[in-house]
């Protein structure tokens, strides 16, 4: 029984501290998830080093890891309010990008200074699409890590600017309803409402949200309707907003 | 600017309370060990001493443990728990040996109790040997 009681310790402790981490980390901002610089990629490691101890060990209070791990995510955030604030301080904790390739020629020194070899830079060359070195006119080691590479203009893909055509701008997609469930607050944020749903359900062939896997509607005013039952609504350019919400 | 307040307002929560935890088991400590110090450090004062003195010395180990034992969560959560097993193991024996009149091996463990006070109060300060 003392064995059971003593995993329900750490259970409960593993729960606490795993919701704990969550908020901090929450708090810390999305880009925890994405690309760390050294800073949040410093808090981390620590913050999960310290989250396990107490979990782990009984015989150490639950505080000693609560407390530091708090004290991390505050440090972190001071740092990044600091980074905003001032670029020399940025600069200082982030460091800066550096050239390793400039005007189409790889800088040696530059290279040695970032440690990369030219293997590396090959290879990051080719995780952005380009097979050839000579084909880069700008590469740069950002502070986050990752390395990008600016194509020469010849071995660019050619834009709808540089063909001359004109091309209208969608913007960004909307999802209005998913999986069955309407989101009314990006509904009214699109500047929409329920009757222009409505219309926009029976144009398509559905009576209800529950019978729709998925509808956007873009900035063009574009709807994407796709049915639970795998039918395509009719997809289609919607008339542009009126001030009630409703087409005009 | 709002994780930035939310940063600040956790800092200044997590330092009151570092503060606070400070004071608090400093005053702790500061009143076991002045308990502690109302015992003779002699065999023969015990042995020479009155019923109503022996009394008062059962009621000052009996206020001890009581008092300990009233702080037994928060000791539990503010240090290793080791330490309040260091004491107990220390202070119980002490009690038991009070009790049966065998004062050399009281005083003992009353030392070794002591010691463990010591331990932990120099655990819990803020100086250069503990940060480095």
């Amino acid at each position: 029984m003392k064995g059971a009681i003593i995993l329900a310790n750490v259970c409960i402790r593993t729960v606490i501290l795993y919701l704990l981490i969550v908020l901090l980390m929450r708090l810390t901002g999305k880009r925890q998830i994405g690309q760390l610089e050294l800073t949040e990629l410093v808090t981390a490691f620590m913050i999960s080093e310290i989250a396990a101890t107490p979990i782990s060990d009984n015989a150490i209070p639950l505080l000693y890891g609560v407390i530091p791990a708090v004290l991390l995510v505050c440090l972190e955030v001071f740092l990044s309010y600091a980074s905003v604030k001032s670029s020399r301080f940025r600069k200082l904790v982030a460091g800066t990008p550096i050239t390793l390739i400039r005007e189409g020629k790889p800088d040696m020194a530059q290279m040695n200074l970032a440690r990369i070899t030219v293997e590396e830079l090959a290879s990051a060359v080719r995780c952005a699409g380009i097979s050839r070195l000579s084909d880069v006119s700008y590469a740069v080691l950002e502070p986050s890590g990752t390395v990008s590479v600016i194509p020469k203009a010849a071995a660019s893909p050619p834009s709808a600017d540089s063909l001359g055509v004109s091309v209208g701008e969608n913007g960004m997609e909307h999802a209005i309803i998913v999986d069955g469930n309407l989101d009314k607050t990006e509904l009214f944020k699109v500047g929409r409402n329920q009757a222009w749903l409505t219309d926009q359900l029976e144009k398509a062939g559905f009576s209800s949200p529950g019978e729709v896997f998925y509808l956007g509607l873009d900035d063009s005013g574009e709807v994407c309707v796709f049915g639970k039952d795998g039918k395509n609504g009719k997809n289609g350019k919607n008339e542009k907003k009126g001030k009630d919400g409703k087409g005009s | 600017m709002k994780p930035f307040l939310c940063g600040v307002a956790l800092f200044a929560a997590v330092i009151a309370f570092v503060v606070f935890n400070t004071l608090y088991l400093d005053t702790f400590l500061d009143r076991t060990e002045a308990r502690f110090a109302r015992f003779p450090s002699s065999r023969d004062a015990y042995l020479s001493a009155d019923d109503e003195k022996i009394k008062a010395y059962a009621a000052l180990l009996d206020g001890i443990g009581e008092d300990w034992e009233a702080h037994d969560t928060y000791l539990h959560m503010s240090m290793h728990h080791a330490n309040d097993r260091a004491f107990h193991d220390a202070f119980l024996p002490a009690v038991a040996y009070f009790g049966s009149g065998s004062y050399d091996d009281f005083l003992a463990s009353l030392a070794t109790a002591r010691d463990v006070l010591k331990h932990i109060r120099y655990n819990e300060s803020l100086c250069l040997g503990n940060l480095l």
